[in-house]
């Protein structure tokens, strides 16, 4: 790694965690850490040496992926390691939760298996929008070296160049502004599923779908794809649930706050937004009032302005000249109490993380993708949400031992005139 | 492939339809141009990758709590010969280790650090309660001599890393 380059801000060999990644590094457990999971599903095999040399050149364009998280005596840390990641040959179940105790192995790992390129990733290092600039940087890289002339495009940064200030920079305390007071997250009560979990036993399921179709169907309801699929996913509780659900059913939507703010961070930059409905013990409500009663949720709070106040409120709240001198110790139970409650406050989660913007001669080459979360101690059931090439993939992840939602979900898009293909890891 | 329950299209390798479980139909699918890219088989028991550790920070805690509890003990033969005994086997595992981890050998210097502040403790526990602290003063310097070495083989690291400890 270049120490020396001053443009990076890259030169020390330890850098802050984001603010995000304060609540993910503060909550990890022995043998748990909030884990993302990106897939490529190429159109051929992926040839191991070259994916190798591709990981090799990456590793030092993404100098922020290359670290590994450290107790400080008042914050967490990110020292970066001199250790190259090495791809593996997929073997685990999807989304194992990624060592970041006591190693010197990066803080994630990339997994091939057949047709197949993965990343997994510490959610402390980045997000879905890191990671798609990540994986699309890196596929772009292995086809360079398979002999491919690779022009630009917005997700996939160049080897040979150097990384910037912008994409290492933490965006929040970049985008944040002063005088806005901490916010209190709220103590509406919702629904929890109470099923036993299996440990070590992440179900993945895909729906793959055609973008276009999905966007038709979305909008005889006038509701964006996002919606639509929350939409979905709150019906699918409602009609799938034991008994009929008296509390609200609110629904985590992560939203990449890069377009907004105009930043190419590769670091975390998202803000947990939401939609909450309330069923009120029904269970004959139709589609239709579901999405009318959500409709414009997500665009309400999605303003600049708004998100500007939420992100300042944050930082703010880390800044607190009370809060940074009290010991690490101390400050891990205020996050862990933090992150329980946010965790907690919603039901699950629908992470749609977009189109993957790759070069064209790149693109002929990803039949499609697909993006997961992964289960937290708090919510085992989850969908993430990637687009690629005119496909897009709906992923289930599932710490549990049945497939109701997922079969409901699906049967129910496919009834709407959505072709849907289904494949799963079981 | 297509499952009729579920309305949807299947791989071509599925037999069964993974949503419902009813055997797979041999019908051409709506969505074409879908690759199937299948998982690996789960198996029964996970392989552990073989990661490079870093130094058991147990191992410190393990030896001054010991430590501790011989000052408690009050034995001489525990507190003077056994107690440095442990600490100055922990040193120098730990300079071991720091020397083994190829730049990253700042792990054992903090650990190193946080020792001779326990020994340091040790020893004004020793002296004031045992009027004796010889052996444990001794530990105490050879500690923070390898302490220093490992810090003078790369110390622009070693300085970045104490930044990144103390930063509020």
């Amino acid at each position: 790694m270049n120490e020396k380059n001053t443009t990076t801000g890259m030169c020390e060999p330890w850098f802050p965690v984001d603010n995000a990644a304060n609540l993910y590094c503060g909550n990890r457990r022995p043998g748990w850490a909030r884990t993302l999971r990106l897939s490529f599903v190429l159109n051929e095999p992926v040839k191991p040496e070259e994916m190798q040399q591709a990981l090799c050149d990456m590793s030092r364009r993404f100098p922020t992926f290359c670290a590994i998280v450290k107790s400080g005596l008042f914050w967490n840390y990110f020292e970066r390691t001199a250790v190259q990641p090495k791809l593996q040959k997929e073997i685990d179940v999807p989304g194992r939760s990624i060592n970041t105790g006591r190693t010197m192995q990066p803080n994630f790992r990339v997994l091939y298996y057949k047709n197949r390129i993965t990343l997994e990733v510490f959610h402390g290092i980045t997000d879905g929008g890191g990671s798609i600039r990540f994986l699309t940087s890196l596929v772009a890289r292995y086809y360079e070296l398979l002999g491919e002339t690779v022009s630009d495009a917005p997700h996939a940064l160049r080897a040979d160049d150097e990384p910037t200030q912008e994409e290492t920079c933490d965006p929040f305390i970049k985008n944040s502004t002063a005088g806005v007071k901490a916010k209190n997250y709220s103590e509406v009560s919702v629904y929890h599923i109470k099923e036993p979990l299996l440990k070590d036993n992440m179900r993945v399921t895909h729906g793959i779908c055609r973008v276009e179709d999905l966007k038709q169907a979305a909008s005889a309801y006038a509701l964006t794809v996002t919606e639509y699929l929350t939409a979905i996913l709150i019906f699918t509780y409602i009609q799938t649930a034991p008994q009929p659900i008296d509390q609200a059913i609110s629904v985590s939507i992560p939203l990449d706050l890069r377009r907004r703010f105009g930043t190419e961070s590769v670091r975390n930059f998202c803000y947990m937004s939401d939609i909450t409905f309330h069923p009120q013990g029904r269970r004959d409500l139709t589609f239709a009032e579901i999405s009318e009663g959500i409709a414009g949720m997500v665009q309400e709070k999605a303003t600049v302005d708004y998100l500007s106040q939420e992100i300042s409120a944050n930082v703010r709240a880390q800044q607190s000249p009370l809060l940074r001198p009290i010991p690490y110790p101390l400050k891990h139970l205020f996050l862990k109490n933090t992150y329980r409650k946010n965790q907690c406050s919603f039901t699950t989660f629908l992470s749609n993380v977009g189109e993957v913007l790759a070069p064209p001669e790149v693109l002929r080459h990803i039949n499609r993708a697909e993006f997961t979360l992964g289960e937290t101690p708090y919510n085992p059931f989850g969908v993430g949400v990637v687009s690629v090439g005119g496909l897009l993939t709906v992923t289930f992840n599932d710490c549990r031992d049945d497939m109701e939602k997922q079969r409901f979900f699906l049967r129910f898009l496919a009834s709407q005139g959505v072709p849907v293909h289904v494949e799963t890891n079981r | 492939m297509r499952c009729s329950n579920c309305n949807v299209d299947l791989g071509e390798s599925q037999t069964t339809c993974p949503l419902c479980g009813a055997p797979a139909e041999n019908i051409p699918p709506v969505l074409n141009g879908i690759k199937e890219a299948p998982y690996p088989e789960k198996t029964e028991k996970l392989l552990k990758r073989k990661e490079r550790i870093l130094p058991n920070k147990w191992v410190l805690r393990v030896a001054a709590a010991l430590c501790l509890l011989f000052c408690i003990l009050g034995n001489s033969l525990l507190y003077s010969l056994l107690s440095p005994m442990i600490l100055l086997g922990v040193a120098i595992y730990l300079f071991i280790c720091g020397l083994k981890e190829k730049g990253e050998l700042l792990h054992s210097a903090v650990a190193l650090i946080a020792q001779v502040g326990i020994e340091l403790l040790l020893v004004l526990i020793c002296l004031i309660f045992f009027h004796n602290a010889n052996t444990t003063l001794f530990v105490m310097i050879v500690t923070l001599a390898l302490t220093v070495i490992l810090y003078a083989i790369r110390p622009e690291r070693f300085t970045a890393q104490m930044k990144a400890l103390l930063r509020m």
